[in-house]
């Protein structure tokens, strides 16, 4: 067989982004998934983006990715969530056709340059020394590739669980990858087990709609990608809200001996944050009732999502305690809920470009390192394929800083500190999070976006443009002034706001609370923009008190992640190191020292040592004692 | 900043005090420490063993003769800040001094900046941050009770306040990111007024702290008595008589003391700084204004005003009183030549005083301390005035009470206070949760830098710049 520059092992979210990564900088790329039919597929909820999500596929798509193309492109309900609790938190989610956005992403992928697509499943990855070379598939063949990337998601050694039936499998309908992990865990990678649940899936006809509180979508609209149209392309539908009541709540009591999560069936560790309909019972005991969101998977989908009810328990049971919540009494579960105990492996193990440690041009994406959620697996894809592009292509380590992207974050949190559950994104992980909006993230990511040279000249002239336009604007802002005359005064009495008593700019009056800035078309500015080219600019006014305070923190923190700790350094002889210190710092090989500082266990006044050390490596020889 | 690589320089400066002594030491250390003194003093062995002192002559680059001087060598991982260091002890004249290091600083070494020697000893793993504050503390403790304070601090009294505040803040930071991340969830939104409350909680614990840092600053500076009154009222042979010393010029010439004088004495194992001033009185006397405007700055800026008037002279009103009338210093009225009136007459002049105090500063009879009856003369009730002071000084000190001393440590609750009073004011405005608990955050690190729980090597720097230099 031919050989090719980098091999993606997974269709998946990582496996797409991974793929085109490689692709899209003219490198000859094989993408290998068991099941052609499912590339791209939603295993779980029919939606992309959320809050700290949405920021990720944003930052992916101003990078060259293809999740936000395809969540714009299928998005059937729009919704901008913590719209009201402030600019930085706010999170896009955009309801999904299911069958669609593989649709979308399978055509892409036909239609992709140097990419080729294979039916196949890798039975093991090849090695030479402690090099990677290409991976060996089940019908014996062997295929090279100068760097491989492995993204297969939940489906490592992965197992079922509906009540106390076990069947082998990553997803329902797909059977599990058997033999990398086992290899990997043979080669000395430290392999864990998680666990992740799916809740059961209704027949649409089957459920009394008129029960339900139907949920609609924004009225204002914000693609994910820059590159999309700014309306959406698919008919907007609604989502309805349900509730458990008490006696679906005595049910799952009842029957909680039947739950594999608690009969000890299920060893591996599932995630806080999004506890399983048993889980919430048993510890919220409290509240006698949850809420759930019945979405759709789909324009023509007969299939109901429902989400905030994950669980594995048996089947009749099911049946009998959905039937208890109000619209859902007559109700069919085409699909029943399920656990899936899979492999990972340890992240620490990898670099801050995702490569193994221990294994050249070995690199590893998405939920196989420990991670949960679509929008994670695919910013991961993204990083990795980018850095098995520049291995092969001979260029340095790409690290998207942690001051820059939620994307950054996400990866030194994984490299640096590991994960002891499915690793799920929040706004909260990042430090700078006032810096890191949704809004902004065409004025972060431009510069790097150039530089990778993936978004075609096109979109680039484009976002220059905005960028451009943005500044004319601010500047005009500040030059416009207004003056306290009768005329102005009753303006701003319309608006709400409090006179004026010495002439102030817009930019000064915008700051103000209560201005938005398309009130300022009343003093004659020209407000005919769209609200993605002046949102940003208005934020920046209005809190710019906390944008200052937030840039100068991160001017402080970069320092430290910019002080480089080098490759061949020796922590054991790094005087003033605690024997746990040197022992995480040589498993992690922090980069620089900021993602030393940020390792658990290691102190801040390891700092010190380190610089000491640092400072000492760079000494002239010394002049002896009496020279 | 002190950049790490800026330590490959050889830094010198002066280690005692500036000014005639009887020897004076200059503290060389560095890569390059022995060398720069080898080219200044060519007569020194070979060999030079460490922790041993040599005598030598220091010359200047034409080879004319300084001083005769010692040379103790330390060996680097040997010495105060862990490199190779050399102390050169001179005859103590300022002039010697300054021209040796002229000498070393034309030989490559550089003047060190404040508190870089112990910059270095930190960087170098010879002392660790608690250590190098109480160095700070000690060298610059001046009295058994500033001691006292930075024991305490050290036992870790301060610590755990501290660490109350910074787990309450966190406790409020985590309920208000829950706020932000789960809010599709269905979980109970934390309550505003609840934030509040907590908000208030830790508003005050720091505020008690914040206070305390002016009884701490006192403990730690000493306190700050002012001595004023009217010309001729004898406020410089109180001065010298509290002091032990005669350090005011004292005559019956009105209007004498002119500038103010200084002088610290030790009350009770503390440090109190009596300033002497200008007399109060309505001038045209250009210089003797001058002097009444830099009483009123010292009046404002006293802990203690000690007014002194002649119990036999009205005191009357005018618009040198006004520093005196808005202070809120802890008040002592001293009426003075008790001993020119007898008996009956004094009883009466000191009431008249008493009442005519008491309505011209406009302030009932508890704002102050006590009215005394003195002679500075015969020093009768002089005793009694050291009784009071100590009296006041005693009254906001409790052994072995967290107090703030350090300015570093003030000033990091300050901002810690600011940032918990922004959220608040954040939450009332019903403003974004982010900047809720970005404000939180911050405050959180204020704490935390305190506790020295984060590495930022400006902490460092700022630890350091209150050392003088040489040490």
């Amino acid at each position: 067989m031919v050989d090719f520059d980098v091999i993606v092992v997974g269709a998946g979210h990582a496996g797409i982004e991974a793929g085109f990564a490689c692709a899209n900088r003219g490198l000859q790329t094989l993408m290998i998934t068991t099941n052609l039919d499912r590339i791209g597929y939603m295993s779980c909820n029919p939606a992309i983006g959320g809050l700290a999500k949405g920021h990720m596929v944003r930052e992916i798509d101003m990078l060259g990715g293809m999740m936000g193309l395809a969540a714009d492109a299928t998005c059937i309900q729009f919704k901008r969530l913590n719209s009201r609790k402030g600019p930085a938190v706010r999170g896009s989610r955009s309801q999904c056709d299911k069958d669609l956005y593989s649709e979308f992403m399978r055509g892409k992928c036909s239609d992709q340059p140097n990419l080729e697509l294979f039916s196949g499943e890798v039975k093991t990855i090849l090695f030479e020394g402690h090099r990677c070379v290409g991976v060996s598939l089940d019908d014996g063949s062997c295929i090279r590739g100068k760097a491989v990337i492995i993204t297969t998601g939940t489906f490592m050694n992965a197992m079922m669980h509906i009540g106390d039936v076990q069947t082998s499998g990553g997803r329902s309908g797909d059977k599990s990858t058997v033999g990398i992990s086992d290899q990997l865990r043979e080669m000395g990678f430290r392999v864990q087990r998680l666990k992740t649940g799916t809740p059961p899936r209704l027949e649409k006809e089957s459920i009394d709609w008129s029960k339900l509180d139907p949920q609609f979508g924004d009225e204002k609209y914000y693609p994910f990608s820059f590159r999309s149209s700014k309306t959406p392309s698919l008919p907007q539908v609604p989502c309805f809200l349900g509730y458990t009541t008490e006696r679906t709540h005595e049910i799952i009591r009842r029957n909680l001996h039947k739950s594999p999560m608690y009969s000890g069936q299920i060893e591996g560790i599932g995630p806080r944050y999004c506890p399983s309909i048993e889980d919430k019972i048993v510890r919220f005991a409290d509240k006698n009732r949850h809420q759930t969101f019945l979405e759709p998977e789909g324009l023509n989908s007969n299939l109901i999502y429902l989400q905030g009810i994950s669980t594995s328990l048996p089947l009749d049971v099911q049946v009998e305690f959905l039937q208890t919540i109000s619209g859902l009494e007559n109700v069919k579960v085409v699909r029943a809920g399920y656990a899936v105990e899979y492999d990972f492996v340890e992240p620490t193990q990898l670099t801050l470009g995702l490569e193994t440690k221990a294994f050249q041009n070995l690199f590893l994406a998405g939920q196989i390192n420990g991670t949960s959620g679509y929008e994670e697996a695919a910013a991961q894809g993204f990083v990795a394929g980018i850095n098995a592009g520049n291995k092969v292509l001979g260029l340095d380590l790409f690290v998207l800083p942690r001051h820059l992207a939620y994307v950054g974050v996400m990866i030194d949190d994984l490299v640096t500190k590991g994960t002891q559950e499915p690793y799920r994104m929040f706004t909260s992980r990042a430090e700078h999070r006032l810096a890191l909006r949704e809004d902004n993230t065409l004025d972060r990511l431009f510069g790097v976006s150039k530089s990778l040279g993936i978004i075609d000249s096109k979109t680039i002239d484009a976002a220059s443009k905005v960028i451009e336009d943005r500044d004319i604007i601010y500047n005009k802002l500040k030059e416009t002034r207004i003056f306290p005359n009768e005329e102005t005064q009753g303006k701003l009495v319309e608006l709400c706001t409090a006179p004026i008593t010495n002439p102030v700019s817009l930019e000064v009056l915008l700051r103000r609370p209560e201005v938005c800035f398309e009130d300022l078309s009343r003093f004659g500015f020209d407000c005919s923009f769209e609200p993605s080219v002046y949102e940003p600019l208005e934020i920046r006014v209005k809190y710019a008190g906390y944008i200052e305070m937030q840039e100068e923190q991160i001017y402080l923190d970069r320092r430290n992640d910019e002080t480089l700790l080098p490759d061949s350094i020796e922590y054991r002889s790094v005087k003033g190191l605690s024997v746990e210190e040197v022992e995480k710092l040589d498993f992690v090989r922090p980069r620089s020292l900021g993602q030393a500082l940020r390792i658990s266990g290691v102190n801040p006044s390891a700092a010190r040592a380190l610089l000491v050390h640092l400072r000492g490596r760079s000494k002239l020889t010394r002049t002896s004692i009496n020279a | 900043m002190f950049e790490p690589e800026k330590s490959e320089e050889t830094i010198c400066a002066l280690a005692t005090p500036a000014g005639f002594s009887g020897v004076g030491l200059i503290r060389v250390s560095g890569l390059s420490a022995l060398s720069c003194v080898r080219m200044i003093s060519k007569c020194l062995p070979k060999v030079l063993e460490s922790h041993r002192v040599y005598l030598g002559e220091v010359t200047d680059s034409k080879g004319h003769r300084l001083d005769q001087a010692l040379f103790t060598y330390f060996l680097e991982g040997r010495s105060y800040t862990g490199e190779e260091t050399v102390e050169i002890s001179f005859h103590g004249n300022p002039m010697i001094g300054s021209q040796i290091l002229r000498e070393l600083c034309s030989v490559g070494c550089r003047m060190a900046a404040p508190g870089e020697f112990t910059y270095r000893a930190f960087m170098n793993g010879r002392i660790d941050l608690v250590q190098a504050e109480s160095v700070l503390s000690l060298i610059q403790s001046r009295s058994r009770r500033s001691q006292s304070a930075a024991l305490h601090q050290l036992r870790g009294g301060l610590t755990q306040e501290l660490e109350e505040i910074s787990r309450e803040i966190s406790r409020i930071a985590a309920l208000v990111e829950v706020g932000i991340d789960f809010s599709t969830e269905d979980i109970e939104v934390v309550q505003a007024d609840q934030l509040e409350r907590s908000l208030n909680f830790i508003l005050s614990k720091i505020e008690r702290l914040r206070q305390s840092y002016s009884s701490g600053r006192r403990i730690h500076g000493g306190t700050k008595v002012a001595i004023v009154g009217p010309p001729n009222a004898g406020k410089s042979s109180l001065l010298n008589l509290l002091v032990k010393e005669e350090r005011s010029i004292v005559s019956a010439q009105a209007g004498t003391t002119r500038d103010y004088i200084e002088c610290d004495t030790l009350v009770r194992g503390a440090v109190v700084t009596y300033f002497d001033t200008a007399g109060l009185r309505e001038t045209d006397d250009e210089v003797e204004k001058l002097g009444i405007r830099r009483a009123s700055h010292i009046i404002e800026d006293s802990d203690v005003v000690v007014l002194i008037l002649d119990v036999s002279v009205p005191f009357v009103d005018g618009e040198y009183l006004s520093s005196l009338k808005s202070s809120p210093a802890v008040k002592l009225i001293i009426l003075n030549k008790i001993d020119l009136l007898d008996e009956g007459d004094a009883t009466n002049a000191f009431e008249l005083r008493k009442e005519e105090v008491l309505r011209l500063l406009n302030c009932r009879e508890r704002d102050i301390v006590r009215f005394l009856p003195v002679s500075v003369m015969t020093k009768r009730g002089v005793g009694e005035i050291e009784d009071c002071i100590g009296e006041i000084l005693d009254r906001d000190y409790v052994e072995d009470s967290n107090v703030l001393t350090q300015a570093r440590h003030f000033e990091l609750l300050e901002s810690a206070f600011k940032r918990v009073f922004s959220a608040r004011s954040q939450l009332l405005e019903k403003a974004g949760f982010e900047f809720l608990a970005f404000d939180l955050a911050e405050s959180l690190r204020c704490v935390q830098e305190i506790l020295g729980q984060r590495y930022d090597d400006q902490i460092l720097d700022r630890v350091f710049k209150d050392f003088c230099i040489g040490k």
